[in-house]
């Protein structure tokens, strides 16, 4: 059976392989070691996906600089492989020598300029090996050495045949969980950019995920705080032992009958500071059995700020209702709930201007009394003006 | 492309196996084939493997060299949480990785591997066999996974070749699991956020860099179906939005989000009208990604673009609960409040109940006590920011 033995080194190799091939930072190592045990001087390893360029990458054993190549040459180096190797077997182990006999010049010549930068100069490329060859994704790796430096020996060559199905495979591995992580990634930047306030909570009712907008209002309202292990306070005992009994009740039941006929439950936290109470809504992320001791997200919860100042772009306001610039900003004014005697102390401005003034924009706006105006400002805004800097909202040059 | 290439030093069928392996982890109907390779590989005369997720059904999965659908149903409904259970409880002590044998197990748990799994199991699934090596093959927070190998009660034992391969297989069954696993956290997780960006208040629509719809919240849908009433498909949202819309309304993006919000002056939203109000659209281009600091993904133009949809009249609805626990609202005064904010006037109200003016302002002066708030302007902006 001494047969079936595989080399202890190539068990390693290949285990290593196989790890890199999920964390991607592994690849540096895995290449080095390669190109000791071949004797090559540097190897490099590239990723190239047309349209999802987020998944794209080359690692390289020895020279660190490779973000400025993917910028720059791994889309003309990977069209330019996709040519070259059209139609061979993904895997298959090409030498130098073949690669010239399949394109008539050397690899450096027939790809030109990426293998003309700095760090590439003084080196030949000995194996080239085709990894992926798709439409749209193309992966490759190839082993380079000094041009002066002797020939890769047969055993090398037999070692990375015996290695590059799996190399294949994991460029598959990557392809397939990168495909998860760019959607994970846009999944989130969208709370971001949409303002939600959101938390999301493990079985533990640990805080697995807080929004940026959810920091924005804890920071701004002192009924719920998040401690350092990570569990949710509330200001006052008696609403912390309810928001205690709704998380354990939605976690332990879900949404069941008999606690809501909704979607959805809420609960106000009161501050003595505050004259709103902070808004909670949950969300069940519809687990059919909840275990403990597990990190992923079971609940979510939104939360409002009644008094969170809001933002309304100016240049919106301007470009659909055709606001001037001193209408725009005294709209501004309006949506965070500022009077109209407010505003003329502001302003230096006598009340009849102000008063007039809105007129103007409730005519603009085919609204018909401040009420209506403020529904309409407010269910158009989405952003919260803790970032925009106040000067904007109460510029006298008007 | 999935065939091992030949080489002088090895016999090709463990580095055959081993690629396979992984092969399956990312097609699992491949399994049964990869565990018949090591059934034969390692001399044994069945071989079984099982991965047990404790929050999702559907994400179980179970399979043999030699397969009986029927029984491997069986086994996923009835009894996989069983077994991964005592599995867990009674070999608490093994080691991931590690190949057991019967005698190994004995050691670990006390009894034999058919007595921690039960009569009635081994006579439903495993008649007439026994079991000769098992490797724990993950040991998650919620999951687990195992491969064990069985022979016929009349066969001889597994040899101890059999078991060293099998020791060579179980680093790679071990990461093949921790692939199956990292896969499903994921989709876990997107699955999660889609449910969150579901119950938003605003629309949100993703695009990739095609401009094709990868996700739309069911908000974003109902805003959209408003402008001509159709019913809406794909095609049909990407008709009403068209790219070079899209291409207008976008900002660059880059560098987190919070940076952002000092250009939105510059940009310039998308207004579409419809019968009784308008959309209001602005929208982001993805350009960088933002995973986990050990994980390096480069990026330099556009991934895919968020659309954030704003309705000027939407349907809105408010809570009862809610009103009634934070402000002793009661039914009659949500009524007049809900008038309020979808639009209608005090009259409106007046109106639509038969109640008399006088009475409708009676409430309103109650509800703006109640409520802390001294103008209806005031009132309708609370009861926005509080709506569902």
């Amino acid at each position: 059976m001494g047969t079936y033995n595989l080399g202890d080194y190539e068990q390693k190799i290949i285990a290593a392989i196989y790890e890199a091939a999920l964390n991607s930072t592994k690849w540096r190592a895995v290449l080095a070691d390669i190109c000791q045990f071949i004797e090559a001087d540097e190897a490099s390893l590239l990723f190239f996906d047309a349209q999802h360029t987020q998944r794209n990458f080359v690692f390289t054993a020895f020279n660190l600089n490779n973000d400025d190549f993917v910028a720059q040459h791994l889309r003309d180096e990977a069209e330019k492989i996709k040519v070259l190797f059209k139609g061979a077997q993904s895997g298959f182990v090409f030498t130098a020598k073949d690669i010239a006999a399949r394109v008539g010049i050397s690899y450096e010549e027939f790809i030109g300029e990426p293998t003309q930068i700095n760090e590439r100069k003084e080196l030949q490329v000995r194996i080239g090996i085709p990894l992926l060859l798709g439409e749209i994704i193309c992966s490759a790796i190839g082993f380079h050495c000094f041009r002066n430096s002797a020939v890769l020996s047969q055993n090398a060559i037999e070692f990375l045949q015996l290695i590059s199905p799996h190399l294949v495979r994991a460029m598959q591995i990557h392809n397939h969980v990168s495909i998860l992580k760019a959607e994970n990634n846009s999944l989130i930047e969208s709370i971001n950019h949409a303002n939600l306030a959101v938390l999301l909570l493990d079985a533990n009712l640990r805080i697995t995920f807080t929004s940026p907008e959810a920091q924005q209002i804890l920071a701004n309202h002192p009924a719920l705080k998040i401690t350092s292990q990570q569990r949710l306070q509330a200001f006052i005992h008696k609403e912390q032992l309810s928001l205690e009994t709704i998380l354990t009740e939605i976690l332990h039941h879900g949404f069941q009958a008999n606690l809501l006929a909704t979607d959805g439950i809420s609960l106000p936290l009161q501050h003595p500071d505050k004259l709103h109470p902070l808004k909670l809504c949950f969300i069940s992320l519809n687990k059919s059995n909840v275990l403990l001791n597990s990190n992923e997200s079971c609940l979510a919860i939104y939360l409002t700020d009644p008094e969170r100042k809001r933002f309304i772009s100016p240049a919106y306001l301007r470009q659909a209702y055709k606001l001037t610039s001193t209408e725009a900003q005294l709209a501004q004014l309006i949506l965070q709930g500022l009077t109209v005697a407010d505003i003329s102390q502001l302003r230096h401005t006598s009340l009849e201007t102000i008063r007039w003034q809105l007129k103007q924009i409730m005519h603009k706006t085919q609204t018909h009394s401040q009420a209506e105006l403020t529904r309409l400002l407010l269910l158009l805004s989405n952003e919260f003006n803790d970032s925009i800097p106040p000067n904007i909202l109460v510029d006298a040059s008007i | 492309m999935d065939t091992c290439l030949e080489s002088r030093h090895i016999k090709p069928s463990i580095c055959d196996t081993i690629n396979l392996i992984y092969q399956a982890a990312l097609q699992p109907p491949l399994w049964s084939e990869i565990l018949s390779d090591i059934r034969i590989l390692c001399g044994a005369d069945q071989c079984t493997l099982f991965f047990y997720d404790a929050l999702e059904p559907s994400r179980r999965l179970v399979s043999a060299a030699r397969t009986n659908e029927e029984a491997l149903t069986h086994y996923l409904k009835n009894f996989i949480q069983l077994q991964a259970i005592q599995i867990n409880n009674q070999l608490k002590s093994l080691p991931e990785g590690q190949v057991v044998t019967n005698q190994d197990v004995r050691q670990f748990a006390g009894e034999e591997y058919s007595k921690i799994v039960g009569a009635e199991y081994m006579q439903k699934f495993w008649p007439n066999l026994k079991f000769e090596a098992g490797i724990v093959l993950l040991r998650g927070d919620t999951s687990c996974a195992g491969l064990g190998l069985q022979n016929f009660n009349d066969s001889l034992p597994l040899n101890s070749q059999g078991i060293s391969l099998l020791q060579k297989l179980a680093p790679h069954l071990c990461q093949a699991m921790r692939l199956h696993q990292t896969l499903i956290e994921f989709e876990n997780t997107n699955d999660s956020l889609k449910k969150v960006l579901h119950s938003s208040k605003i629309g949100i629509i993703l695009l990739d860099e095609k401009y094709a719809i990868q996700f739309i919240n069911h908000k974003a849908k109902h805003s959209l179906e408003k402008i001509d009433g159709l019913p809406l498909t794909q095609q049909l949202a990407l008709e009403k939005i068209s790219k070079e819309q899209v291409n207008k309304i976008v900002t660059q993006f880059n560098g987190p989000a919070k940076s952002q919000s000092k250009n939105v002056h510059h940009s310039s939203d998308l207004q579409i009208v419809y019968k009784n109000g308008h959309l209001k659209i602005n929208g982001y281009a993805l350009q960088k990604s933002y995973l986990k600091k050990n994980d390096k993904h480069f990026s330099h133009i556009e991934e895919g673009y968020i659309l954030i949809i704003q309705d000027s009249n939407p349907a809105c609805s408010l809570d009862p609960q809610y009103l009634h626990s934070a402000y002793e609202i009661t039914a009659t005064e949500r009524k007049l409040i809900l008038g309020l904010i979808n639009g209608a006037t005090l009259l409106d109200n007046a109106d639509s109940q038969t109640v008399k003016p006088s009475t409708v302002r009676w409430h309103l002066k109650n509800i703006m006590q109640k409520t802390m708030t001294h103008s209806q302007t005031e009132l309708t902006r609370l009861m926005l920011e509080l709506r569902d």
